[in-house]
């Protein structure tokens, strides 16, 4: 026993001794605090060339006005006053907003009821899950084309569909009216983006323990208290991060469903900040213009992110 | 008692398979409108009321698609640029996801956040930039050049998932190798990489997805036509004169079934690979 312990304890002298040495022989401590940079750095080198370099080049470019080449000159911050000052930008701005709320709060929804659905147990729910996740692998513009011959006026199944289940005896003007279109075009977005939600929700239900199902029910909970108590504040982490990400993609990212349907009419609304931005640059060649609303879109998603995060956190500790 | 119980689980049950079976209708009827309008005749295509099963098992839309579009180029295309990007982003993102998630450092959590912070950028933002650099490096109309603008675009959601999925693996599984004398990058070559295998699967089909699917950035900076990718080509036939319906829905089943068969080889380590996200979230 004795001598037991006095082995291990030479041992580690040992050991010391060893590692002391390689300290001393190749600057151990300071390479190793380099370690975690060298494998950081391929990747960080890889998005500053392809992410922040183009990022400022684009905050440049929406100081400058927007002549083509080197006829461009600074102008400071015309752009952004021009942009805020314009008759478009508070329609714009409202559609946008709308049509983020819109999608959270359906596709939030929707994932949810559609993850608690496919959480219980019954025969082939392997095969039904993957069919709710296929629409997330459809190419956008393979989905645009669909909804948009579904949706056709004249030829269209939904219009039949609709009148056959008798819920309007009129045709309806999916997409060539408003603000029909702006619902239609919604419709093909949420229908995109549910399978998302539903995985991350689903995985989040994996999370809550059944120990506490066990004890809310002992305690003469019922479902619905249950859901209440147990399974909404279980999944209150994947909601903060779900939410968070659907409105960062509507807001700044969604461009190929409306683009494809509508491409901002009929009579724009369903012309978001983005597709305006896109109208801008490639429609009437005003680059610094729709830089500054790429920078102005930057700014109130970083605003927003770091609002709600702060404001769910600050919540969450006082809990 | 127990017969009032019985019967109120059993109508339970019943609302909950009718709710499933009319989602599941709603969430795959685009699939199916779109395989059954590319089988159609011009006469099924053009009838009011449609019919709601096929009149035909007919594959002549396929055929003249074949023959009058340059739709195998495009689809080839896709295939280099989603297959070229996914590559370059794994291979750029895989160590730096490793970096962000061992370690201990000072700078560990802003480094974090600044990959996040990529994902705040609108696309179209970063679009207008890349092109104008494009034209410089006579890059533009290039299948490189989608390729690198693909990385860019997915290496975020790479790196950040990849961390998210080495979080869940403990470091005692690489603590023994430490001590052995094995350098950092074997272990996480030839000990982690293994383990989160089905992850970075995942992950793979994630950015294979992304860049098939990618339409924006390649209608700006690649005009030529034999340059197309599919997402591009079938754009194309939208708003042109007279709409050949079957052709263009045929040209999108066959555009949508390489993603849709690799997502169902592999839905079972997609659901774990994203859930690794989630859960931390």
């Amino acid at each position: 026993m004795n001598s037991e312990i006095q082995r291990s304890g030479t041992q580690a002298a040992a050991l010391n001794m060893e590692v002391e040495q390689r300290r001393r022989w190749f600057g151990y401590q300071k390479r190793e605090a380099l370690v975690p940079y060298a494998f950081l750095l391929p990747s960080f080198l890889a998005l500053a060339v392809v992410f922040f370099y183009p990022m400022i080049h684009a905050i440049v470019i929406s100081f400058y006005s927007n002549n083509i080449g080197s006829a461009a000159h600074f102008i400071g911050l015309q752009n952004y006053r021009e942009v805020i000052a314009s008759d478009w930008f508070p329609t714009v701005m409202r559609t946008s907003l709308f049509w983020t709320v819109g999608n959270v709060i359906f596709v939030c929804g929707f994932s949810l009821a559609i993850a608690l659905m496919l959480d219980r147990k019954f025969p082939g729910r392997g095969l039904v899950r993957a069919l709710f996740f296929l629409p997330w692998a459809v190419p956008y513009v393979a989905a645009g084309i669909v909804w948009g011959w579904m949706y056709d006026y004249e030829f269209g199944v939904l219009n039949y569909l609709i009148n056959a289940i008798g819920l309007a005896s009129n045709k309806v003007n999916f997409l060539t009216a408003c603000p029909s279109a702006f619902y239609s075009v919604g419709a093909l977005s949420i229908w995109k983006l549910v399978p998302f939600g539903t995985v991350m929700y689903l995985a989040g239900l994996q999370t809550i323990p059944s120990e506490y199902y066990e004890a809310a029910k002992i305690d003469g909970a019922g479902p619905i208290q249950a859901f209440r108590h147990v399974t909404l504040p279980g999944l209150r982490g994947v909601t903060v991060m779900l939410t968070l990400l659907i409105a960062i993609w509507s807001f700044g990212w969604s461009f190929t469903a409306i683009f494809l349907l509508t491409e901002g009419g009929p009579a724009g609304c369903t012309e978001t900040i983005v597709v305006r931005s896109y109208l801008e640059a490639f429609k009437f060649f005003h680059v610094g213009t729709a830089s500054a609303i790429g920078a102005i879109v930057l700014l109130l998603s970083l605003t927003f992110s770091a609002a709600y995060l702060a404001l769910v956190y600050r919540k969450g500790s006082q809990r | 008692m127990t017969k009032i119980h019985e019967t109120k689980q059993l109508l339970w049950s019943a609302a909950f398979y009718v709710a499933l079976v009319i989602l599941l209708v709603a969430v795959l009827f685009p699939f199916y409108w779109m395989f059954k309008t590319s089988m159609d005749s011009n006469g099924a295509i053009f009838a009011y009321p449609p019919k709601l099963v096929p009149q035909s098992y007919d594959f002549h839309a396929y055929v003249g698609l074949l023959n009058s579009t340059e739709i195998v180029l495009w689809l080839w295309n896709s295939l280099v640029v989603a297959v070229g990007s996914t590559v370059l982003a794994l291979a750029a993102g895989i160590s730096g996801a490793y970096g962000l998630s061992r370690f201990r450092y000072r700078a560990k959590s802003s480094l974090a956040l600044i990959v996040l912070t990529t994902q705040m950028m609108p696309p179209l933002v970063l679009i207008i930039p890349i092109y104008t650099i494009y034209i410089s490096l006579n890059l533009t109309d290039t299948l490189f050049g989608l390729v690198i603008g693909n990385f860019a675009f997915s290496l975020p959601v790479v790196i950040w998932m990849m961390k998210s999925i080495f979080d869940t693996i403990p470091v005692e599984i690489e603590e023994a190798a430490r001590v052995d004398g094995a350098s950092w990058f074997f272990i996480m070559t030839r000990i982690t990489l293994p383990i989160a295998l089905p992850g970075l699967v995942a992950v793979s089909v994630f950015t294979f997805i992304n860049g098939w699917d990618e339409f924006m950035f390649a209608r700006t900076v690649v005009t030529a036509t034999d340059k197309w990718v599919g997402t591009v080509g079938l754009a194309s036939f939208i708003g042109i004169y007279v709409t050949p319906w079957d052709q263009i829905l045929a040209a999108a089943t066959i555009f949508t079934l390489p993603p849709v068969i690799l997502f169902l080889l592999i839905q079972k380590h997609f659901m774990a690979g994203l859930g690794a996200g989630a859960v931390k979230g």
